[in-house]
C-alpha cells in the first residue's frame, strides 16, 4: 500500500451563497434582501500538516460545515484554492474521505458491504475480506457484518463509517460534527476511539464540532472561527499528551476557560 | 435511539407493531368472526329485502354457483383470461415506467419538459380511453391489455419519480467521495434507494389494473371475469355476477399479499423501519 499524504493548504477562500428566502435565515442578515449575497467565508487561509489533527469550533451557521464541503471537493469556493499535497482540490476523491453528520452508511447495505464501499476495486476477494474484517474488529464491529444499519446503535453506525473511512487508506480524514446524537456515554467512548484511531494512523484530520471540550482533548490546533462572513478569530497548536485530562493539565483547564469566553460564554465553567 | 437490535430482523416475525400482543391463532380468529358477522348480515338482509333470490341472492346460493362454476372450469378458464391481460399490462407498465419515472426523478429538465404532459394525462381515467382503445386495437385483448397498461403506469410512473428525486443527497455525495463511477451511482445508489417506493407504488398499481380489468373486459372481449358478469347479467343470474364479484375480491387480495412480500426483503426493510 502507497503511503497516502494528507497536507493541505488553503489559500484566501471566499465564498458567498444568494439569498433563495424570502424571510431571513437568522437576525444576523436582515439587511440581505432576496437575490442578494450571503458572504459566508471570508479570506481564509490555512495550512495543516500532514499527520496533525485540527479542530474547527465556531458559533452555528458561521460556514464551519461549508469550508469543510470546500476541502472535500463538494462545492466550489467563489475564490481562493485549495491544495492537497500541493494539487488543487477540483472534485471529492477518495483520498480525502467525508465522515457524514448523520449517518454516511447507505441503509441498503449490510455492513460489510458499506465497509467494503473502500476497497471494492480489489483484485482478489481473500485480500478484501480480510481488509473488511481487520478494520472491523477495529471498531470492535466483529458479529455485526450481516446487519444493516438501522439494526444498529446511534454508536456503532458512527463506528462502522469510521471502519469504511479507514479500510482506504485515505491520505485524510473530514468529520462533521461526528458525535451529534450520540448519548453522553457513547459521545465519551466514540470520542475516546477517534482520538486513539488518530495515534495509531496519524492521519491528517479535521474535525468541525461545537463542543470546546473535545477540541481540547482531541485537537493538535484548534481554530476558531467568527460569526459570519466566517473570518479565523483563533488559531493555536495543542501539545499535550494524550489522554489528556482537565484535572491533570491545569493549563488546558486555562485554555478552555479562555475559549469559552471568547465564544461568549464566560460563566460556563 | 441507543437500543441494539443484535438479531438480525428474522423473517418469523412478520406481524405488524399493533398486533405484536396478539398471538396468531387469535389474530385469525378475529378475521374469520368478521368475515362470518359480514356474511350473516348479508343473509339477513336478503331474507328480510323480500325480494326474489333472482334479484338479491342470498350467501348460500352464491357459494353454491361458486361450486357449479368452478366444476364446469368455467370460472378457472375466466380467470386465467383475466389474469393473462393484468399481468401483460401490468410487465408493460412496469418496463416502461420504472425508468421513464427514474429519468423524471434524476433529470430536471426532461422532467420540465415531460412533466407537464404526464400530469396532464394522468387524471383521466382509463375508462376515457375505451373508445379510442376500441378503435385503434380493435377487439379482442390488445384494448384490455392498453387499458390496463394505462392505469398502472401513471401512477407507477409518478411515484417513482418523486422516490427518486427524494432521494437523500448525502449518498449521492458518498459516492462522489468513494469515486463511483456513473454506472456504480446508478446501480448501487439510484436503484436500491428507490426500492421501498417501487415495492409500494407495485402495490397500489397492480391494485388499480386489477380494478380496471373487470370494466376492460365488459367492452370489447369474450372470456375474463368481467365478461363472465356482464354475461351472467344477461343471463339474469345474478347469483354468478355475485360469484365472479367474490372471486374478483378474492384474487385482487392475494395479489396483494404477493406483491407486499416484495418490500420485505430485507434490503428494502430500511425504507419503513428508518427514520
Amino acid at each position: 500500500m502507497d503511503e497516502q499524504m494528507g497536507q493541505i493548504e488553503i489559500q484566501n477562500i471566499g465564498k458567498h451563497y444568494l439569498n433563495n428566502r424570502k424571510s431571513p435565515r437568522s437576525s444576523q442578515d436582515h439587511d440581505v434582501l432576496q437575490g442578494g449575497k450571503i458572504d459566508v467565508l471570508n479570506n481564509i487561509d490555512l495550512e495543516m500538516d500532514d499527520g496533525d489533527m485540527t479542530c474547527f469550533l465556531g458559533p452555528s451557521g458561521c460556514g464551519k460545515t461549508t469550508l469543510l464541503r470546500i476541502i472535500a471537493g463538494f462545492e466550489k469556493p467563489t475564490k481562493g484554492n485549495v491544495y492537497i499535497n500541493s494539487k488543487p482540490v477540483t472534485h471529492p476523491d477518495a483520498s480525502c474521505i467525508f465522515v457524514f453528520q448523520q449517518s454516511g452508511l447507505l441503509p441498503w447495505m449490510t455492513v460489510k458491504e458499506n465497509v467494503g464501499l473502500g476497497v471494492r476495486k480489489l483484485k482478489s476477494d481473500e485480500e478484501k475480506n480480510s481488509r473488511i474484517q481487520e478494520y472491523l474488529e477495529i471498531v470492535e464491529l466483529e458479529g455485526f457484518e450481516e446487519h444493516y444499519p438501522h439494526q444498529l446503535s446511534g454508536g456503532m453506525r458512527r463506528r462502522a463509517e469510521l471502519a469504511r473511512a479507514l479500510v482506504i487508506n485515505p491520505g485524510m480524514l473530514i468529520m462533521d460534527e461526528p458525535f451529534t446524537g450520540l448519548d453522553f456515554m457513547t459521545h465519551m467512548k466514540m470520542r475516546e476511539e477517534v482520538v486513539n484511531m488518530h495515534e495509531y494512523f496519524k492521519k491528517t484530520t479535521i474535525v468541525v464540532t461545537h463542543d470546546i471540550d473535545d477540541a481540547l482533548i482531541m485537537g493538535d490546533r484548534i481554530v476558531i472561527f467568527s460569526e459570519r462572513p466566517s473570518t479565523i478569530k483563533f488559531d493555536k497548536k495543542i501539545d499535550f499528551p494524550r489522554p489528556r485530562n482537565f484535572e491533570r493539565h491545569p493549563e488546558l483547564n486555562k485554555l478552555r476557560s479562555e475559549l469559552y469566553f471568547m465564544l461568549g460564554v464566560p460563566y460556563a465553567v | 435511539m441507543e437500543k441494539v437490535n443484535t438479531n438480525p430482523i428474522s423473517r418469523s416475525s412478520r406481524t405488524s407493531p399493533s398486533v405484536g400482543m396478539v398471538s396468531k391463532t387469535s389474530t385469525l380468529i378475529v378475521r374469520m368472526t368478521g368475515i362470518l358477522v359480514f356474511i350473516l348480515i348479508w343473509d339477513l338482509t336478503a331474507r328480510l329485502s323480500g325480494w326474489s333470490v333472482h334479484v338479491f341472492p342470498r350467501p348460500m346460493i352464491v357459494a353454491k354457483s361458486i361450486g357449479e362454476l368452478i366444476a364446469s372450469g368455467v370460472l378457472f378458464k375466466h380467470t386465467i383470461a383475466s389474469l393473462f391481460r393484468v399481468t401483460v399490462g401490468f410487465y408493460l407498465a412496469v418496463i416502461f415506467g420504472i425508468p421513464l419515472g427514474i429519468i423524471l426523478g434524476r433529470a430536471k429538465r426532461i422532467h420540465l419538459l415531460i412533466g407537464p404532459i404526464i400530469q396532464l394525462l394522468r387524471p383521466i381515467s382509463p375508462l376515457a380511453w375505451i373508445p379510442l382503445a376500441m378503435l385503434w386495437f380493435g377487439i379482442g385483448d390488445p384494448p384490455a391489455i392498453f387499458l390496463i397498461f394505462l392505469s398502472s403506469f401513471f401512477p407507477l410512473v409518478v411515484s417513482i419519480a418523486v422516490a427518486s428525486r427524494s432521494i437523500n443527497p448525502v449518498y449521492f455525495q458518498v459516492a462522489a467521495n468513494f469515486n463511483f463511477a456513473r454506472v456504480e451511482v446508478f446501480t448501487k445508489i439510484i436503484l436500491p434507494a428507490i426500492v421501498p417506493a417501487v415495492a409500494t407504488a407495485l402495490r397500489i398499481s397492480i391494485t388499480i389494473a386489477w380494478v380496471v380489468v373487470v370494466a376492460a373486459e365488459m367492452i370489447a372481449v369474450q372470456s375474463g371475469l368481467g365478461y363472465l358478469i356482464l354475461d351472467s347479467r344477461n343471463a339474469l343470474r345474478m347469483d354468478y355476477v355475485m360469484a365472479g364479484m367474490i372471486v374478483i375480491g378474492v384474487i385482487g387480495l392475494l395479489l396483494d399479499i404477493v406483491i407486499k412480500r416484495l418490500g420485505e426483503i430485507d434490503s428494502a426493510k430500511w425504507g419503513s423501519s428508518h427514520s
